[in-house]
């Protein structure tokens, strides 16, 4: 096996041998490629999507869509309403498209992995706590810093957040020379943000691993109660017709594919379980836009910049501010034609700030031969009324800063609120997941990890239950959400699993 | 899935009454938005597809029963374009809101997805007279960076 970045559609798979194969390149992939390579143990990482070279990143939303996203951002989750679903799909995985915020899993979400599900040995504190560190230093953690990486609407979130005496600071991400050029959600045109698609892949393959993209894996081969290779097919392309091939693993495959892919693949691997593609959660999120009388300026400075904590243990949302790409916030305006026009001529007096909801409701993957992977997901009320009562904080910070509109996006509710005096509104919006326009991004379950294998899919070292060799290490393990953005999770628990296997 | 001569017609008559030409200072005017949205159309998911192509019929065979007109989406005059597209994404039935948020999501992203716009607007230009300018720069520092 040769170190390097190959695609697979050209350089051919077929007879690639390695210790482990890794199958998926994003927060945790990555870094189960790190873990080991860094071991000493040869490696193959095997992504589905493409590598997209930095200077083929597009600047349009539709363009980064198409190249960097499952179905080109338009996958959905089914219920009572339909919920986009955005999930990457190139080398680097969602850290490629992500903000790169930075957080560690909560002290006390940890706690309760350790007694309900028995995780305490498998993801010890102390464990996580050196692989964080590590993870700290290497992908280069920092904070947003006003005047530099911050935008205008995150000093103005901050102020907004201050007034109504709401505890929040500017977000830490990693980042190594971030200009702000607010171009997070589509790959960052600097290499700046730290994906594993620049930092931890490459040091990877300099240790010895194979990188390969446009690999997508059909199945894992399971021999006599031990996964051994994985078999797949070349991406479709321009380059030839779709190939089979066989990849194999002399101790161990690693799933890394997301919490929505990894369950199907097990189960089309033949893996079964009651729990298998269960207990899928989200944070789903939804934009509150204010409108300020001077321009904002909103894509410029980092993707994200600030966040509101002070919620978070007490009502389980967490805002932040975000520069949603201005052809996506524009259809979020009132209207249409002459009414929606003067709107769309503000653009550049807007901010835009998130709610994301630390869920209850549990949803279920299922392969489909329609959709590929079919998502089925309903919040339920409580859920619904977090997410009113995160956007009328929103909306309440907006004008304490000075905005002179805000725009409610809520179905049924005035679209556009003047004053603070109709902040009332957001009290009675309806509990119903169709009137609000919510984005799912951070995905968590599907193969959920416990010690007890009749109520989970993975044991607490994160191999599946019954099959050796074959171990999961992304979100889809974590046994719930986290309240905070998964990355950093999902990379240290990773790290923690892998540097187990050597 | 391709997209009839005839749909690409209406895909242009229905994205322009929802937003209108002048818009921004007139820079997306050129913007052929059927062809924009045929090309959507060939692009995965299916499903996706599918509700495009479902938003333009229901938008044009609209009239009759949203507005109590005999009448095809063609057959209207600018403002009354702009009240049934108002009225559709206002509609008390999720699927017909939630297919014409789709439509207008779509027009947004095709019509203002545009460089021209983006710069209009100041977006994604931070120390740059063009992004294109901040990729070839990450691309010359290919060499530096980690590990």
């Amino acid at each position: 096996m040769t170190p390097g970045f190959f695609d697979a559609r050209t350089d051919g798979l077929e007879g690639v041998e390695a210790d482990f194969v890794v199958v998926g390149s994003g927060a945790g992939g990555g870094a189960a490629a790190r873990a080991l390579t860094r071991g000493g143990a040869r490696v193959v990482v095997l992504e589905e999507g493409p590598r997209v070279p930095t200077r083929e990143l597009g600047e349009t939303a539709r363009g980064s869509m198409a190249t960097l996203f499952r179905n080109q951002g338009k996958q959905t989750a089914f219920g009572r309403a339909t919920t986009p679903l955005l999930q990457a799909r190139c080398v680097g995985g969602g850290t490629l498209v992500n903000s790169a915020i930075v957080w560690r899993v909560p002290e006390h979400v940890l706690a309760d992995w350790h007694a309900r599900f028995g995780l305490a040995d498998g993801l010890p504190a102390t464990a996580l706590d050196a692989a964080y560190a590590r993870i700290e230093e290497e992908m280069s953690v920092r904070a947003v810093v006003e005047g530099v990486t911050a935008g205008r609407q995150d000093s103005l979130m901050r102020d907004g957040a201050a007034r109504a005496r709401l505890e929040g600071r500017f977000l830490h991400r990693n980042e190594r020379g971030c200009r702000g050029s607010g171009r997070c959600l589509h790959g960052c045109p600097h290499e700046a943000k730290q994906s594993t698609a620049v930092n931890y892949l490459p040091r990877s393959v300099a240790d010895g691993a194979a990188v390969y993209s446009n690999a997508a894996v059909e199945r894992v081969v399971i021999e006599r109660g031990r996964a051994v290779a994985v078999t797949g097919r070349t991406a479709a392309g321009a380059v030839g017709p779709r190939r089979p091939w066989r990849v194999t693993a002399r101790r161990a495959v690693i799933v890394a594919a997301s919490a929505v892919q990894s369950p199907n693949l097990l189960r089309r691997s033949g893996v079964r379980g009651a729990h298998l593609g269960e207990h899928f959660m989200i944070h789903p999120g939804t934009g509150v836009i204010g409108i300020y009388p001077a321009p904002v300026g909103a894509w410029t400075g980092a993707s994200q910049g600030f966040e509101v904590l002070g919620l978070r243990d007490s009502l389980g949302v967490k805002l932040e501010s975000i520069n949603v790409p201005p052809e996506v916030t524009a259809a979020r305006f009132p209207g249409a034609g002459r009414r929606l026009a003067p709107y769309l001529e503000r653009l550049d007096h807007i901010a835009t700030w998130a709610v994301a909801v630390r869920a209850e409701a549990e949803g279920r993957i299922r392969p489909s031969r329609l959709f590929g992977d079919h998502v089925r997901y309903d919040l339920t009320a409580r859920d619904l009324d977090r997410v009113r009562r995160g956007m009328k904080h929103l909306a309440e910070m907006h004008f304490l800063a000075g905005a002179t509109e805000v725009v409610s996006s809520v179905y049924g509710l005035p679209e556009v609120l003047r004053s603070p005096d109709e902040l009332g509104v957001f009290d009675s919006a309806p509990l119903d997941a169709r009137a609000y326009t919510l984005v799912a991004s951070h995905l968590f379950g599907g193969c959920r990890a416990g010690r007890d294998p009749r109520a989970s899919v993975v044991d607490p070292r994160l191999k599946v239950h019954g099959v050796e060799g074959l171990h999961v290490m992304d979100a889809s393990v974590m046994p719930t959400n986290t309240g905070v953005n998964p990355q950093h999770g999902i990379m240290a628990v990773a790290t923690v699993a892998a540097e187990r296997l050597l | 899935m391709k997209l009839l001569p005839f749909e690409i017609r209406w895909a242009d008559a229905i994205g322009r009454a929802m937003l209108p030409r002048g818009l921004l200072g007139g820079v997306v005017d050129a913007v052929d938005l059927g062809e924009e949205m045929r090309r959507e159309c060939l692009e995965p998911p299916w499903y996706a597809a599918l509700l495009l192509r479902a938003s333009l019929w229901l938008t044009w065979l609209a009239p009759p029963l949203a507005l109590g007109r005999l009448r095809t989406f063609g057959g209207l005059d600018g403002a009354t374009r702009e009240a049934l597209l108002e009225k559709l994404l206002d509609s008390r039935l999720y699927l017909v809101r939630a297919t014409a948020t789709f439509l207008k999501l779509q027009a947004c992203m095709l019509l203002l997805g545009d460089a021209r716009v983006l710069r209009r607007i100041g977006a994604y230009e931070h120390g740059h007279e063009k992004p294109g300018e901040a990729a070839a720069e990450a691309s010359a520092a290919d060499g530096r960076r980690a590990p």
